[in-house]
C-alpha cells in the first residue's frame, strides 16, 4: 500500500496553526493548503515513492526520471499520482500523468495546482 | 369490480455449487513475448500472469460454456431440468442473435428455461449471481444458473502489446437456488460510462460489413479489445475498493468477517492493491487465479472459485466477497456463501 500519511503528520506541510481537522477537509479546502513550497513536495514525493516503489528516498532528485532513472513503472506510476492527489490535496488527471516525466516536472505541477 | 395483479414472493438464495471448464491448451509468456517484444519479467511484474490458456477450434464458446454447466450440474447433483432461468455472462459468442444461453439449452436437451445473455463484461458473472438471487427473492425463478464463458483469444490482437498477455479462455457456472438464510448478500452495483473508452471492442460490426463490401477505405479491422491500462489500473484499484467496501457493508460485514476474497481476475497487481486498500487481513484468503490462467473476463470468477475449493476444499460454505469489473465501466460485488462440498 501506498503510503497513506496521518494529518498530525502532514498537518505541518499545510498550515502554521497546528489544529487537528479531517482529512477530507484539508483535502476540500484549497484555501487552507496555502502554498506549498517545493521542498515539502519533493520531501512528500520522496516517501511516497520509496514506500509505492521501494525505491530509497535519497537516490529521488528533482532531475531523475520516473521511468528511466527510477525505474517506477507505468502501474506503480498510478499509485504514485493517487497518493500525492491524496496527500497535496490537488487532482492530477490521467492524460496529465504522461507529461509527468521527471520528479521535477511533478513537484513543479502539483506546487502550482496547490497555489 | 376491483382488479388486482397478484405478485409472488420467494426466498433467499445460495450457490448450491460452482463447474468449470478449462481450455486444454496451457501458455506460458515464452510463447507470445516475441510478438509483442516483451519478456516474461515484465509480464510478471506488471500482471503476475506466468501462463494462460487458449481454447482451440474445438473449444468452442458453447462448448466450454456446456462443459462448465455440465460440472456445474453434477456437482449440484442436478439435473438441466432442474434450472428454470439461465443467464450466461460473455461479451465473446460470436453470434449477435439468437443468446448463447438458448444454445447451450438446446445443447442440453431442455429447450424451456428462461435463457438470455448479459452484456457487462468482466463484471457480468457478479451481474448474473446479483439477478439470480433477486429472481429468486421475487419468485420470479427457483434454480438459476449462472454461467461466465469468454474466448476472448478470438478477439485479442496477438501483435498488441498491451493486451495479448492478459487476456485468456474459459468457462466457470454456479447453480443458484433458494435457501432458508441468506446465501448471497446484497448487491452493489453501477458504472462509471464515461469511462466508456478505457476497454472496448472497436470498430462496430457496421464498419468491419462496409470494410468487407468495399463501402469504406478503411483498412480492414476486426473489433479486438483494446484498453487503456493505467486509467483501468487506477478505477479499479481505487473505485472498487470502495464499492467492494459498500457491499461487505450493505451485508452487515466487516473484511475481519471474511473468510475469502475472489475479485475479478484481472492483473494481481490491482488484486493486491486492492486488497491492500482495504486493509484485507492476512487471515482471508484471496484467489490469485490470473497467475496461471490469465484474465479470463466474465469467466474468471467462477473459475477462481473452482480453482480454490478444489485447492482447499475447508473453504466449501465459508464467507466469500466477489467483485466483478470492466469494460463500461461498469461493476457489480457481493457476499456470497461459497457452496457446500459437493
Amino acid at each position: 500500500m501506498y503510503y497513506l500519511p496521518n494529518y498530525w503528520e502532514v498537518w505541518p506541510l499545510f498550515i502554521d496553526n497546528y489544529t487537528p481537522v479531517p482529512n477530507t477537509l484539508l483535502r476540500m479546502s484549497k484555501g487552507i493548503t496555502m502554498a506549498l513550497s517545493q521542498a515539502d513536495v519533493l520531501a512528500g514525493i520522496k516517501e511516497i515513492v520509496e514506500e509505492v516503489a521501494g525505491i530509497p528516498a535519497a537516490s529521488i532528485e528533482l532531475d531523475k526520471n520516473f521511468t528511466d532513472d527510477l525505474e517506477v513503472d507505468s502501474l506503480s506510476m498510478v499509485e504514485v499520482v493517487v497518493a500525492c492527489e491524496e496527500r497535496f490535496g490537488v487532482k492530477i488527471p490521467d492524460e496529465k500523468v504522461t507529461e509527468l516525466a521527471t520528479v521535477g516536472d511533478a513537484v513543479n505541477f502539483i506546487v502550482n495546482a496547490a497555489a | 369490480m376491483s382488479r388486482v395483479i397478484a405478485s409472488k414472493t420467494g426466498s433467499e438464495s445460495q450457490i448450491l455449487a460452482v463447474g468449470s471448464y478449462r481450455p486444454k491448451r496451457l501458455v506460458p509468456n515464452s510463447e507470445i513475448v516475441d510478438r509483442i517484444e516483451s519478456s516474461d519479467e515484465w509480464i510478471q511484474q506488471r500482471t503476475g500472469i506466468e501462463s494462460r490458456r487458449f481454447a482451440d477450434e474445438s473449444e468452442t464458446l458453447l462448448d466450454m460454456a456446456t462443459w462448465a454447466v455440465e460440472d456445474a450440474l453434477k456437482n449440484a447433483k442436478l439435473s438441466i431440468t432442474d434450472i428454470d432461468t439461465l443467464i450466461v455472462a460473455t461479451i465473446t459468442f460470436p453470434f449477435q442473435a439468437p443468446s448463447a444461453a438458448t444454445a447451450i439449452l438446446q445443447k442440453l436437451g431442455h429447450p424451456k428455461a428462461a435463457a438470455f445473455d448479459i452484456n457487462a463484461a468482466c463484471a457480468g458473472f457478479s451481474y448474473g449471481v446479483a439477478m439470480a438471487h433477486d429472481f429468486i427473492k421475487s419468485g420470479s425463478s427457483k434454480t438459476v444458473l449462472v454461467v461466465g464463458a469468454e474466448k476472448i483469444s478470438d478477439f485479442t490482437d496477438p501483435n498488441d502489446r498491451a493486451t495479448a498477455f492478459i487476456f485468456a479462455d474459459g468457462a466457470g457456472a454456479v447453480v443458484i437456488g433458494a435457501s432458508q438464510e441468506a446465501g448471497i448478500g446484497p448487491v452493489e452495483w453501477g458504472s462509471d460510462a464515461d469511462s466508456r473508452d478505457a476497454i472496448q471492442m472497436n470498430p462496430s460490426w457496421i464498419e468491419v460489413r462496409d470494410v468487407e463490401t468495399q463501402l469504406t477505405k478503411a483498412g480492414s479491422k476486426w473489433p479486438n479489445i483494446v484498453q487503456e491500462g493505467q486509467k483501468v489500473f487506477r478505477w479499479a484499484v481505487f473505485s472498487m475498493s470502495k464499492a467492494a467496501n459498500k457491499a461487505l457493508e450493505s451485508a452487515g460485514l466487516t473484511v475481519n468477517d471474511l473468510d475469502v476474497f475472489i475479485p475479478h481476475q484481472a492483473n494481481i497487481r490491482i488484486i493486491e492493491s486492492m486488497a491492500k486498500e482495504m486493509n484485507m487481513p492476512d487471515s482471508v484468503v484471496i484467489a490469485d487465479d490470473v497467475r496461471v490462467n490469465g484474465n479470463t473476463s466474465a469467466a474468471s470468477i467462477p473459475l477462481a472459485m473452482d480453482a480454490l475449493l478444489k485447492k482447499q476444499p475447508e473453504l466449501h460454505g465459508k464467507l466469500a466477497l466477489l467483485i466483478g469489473y470492466g469494460a463500461g465501466l461498469v461493476y457489480a460485488g457481493q457476499v456470497v456463501k461459497l457452496p457446500p462440498k459437493p
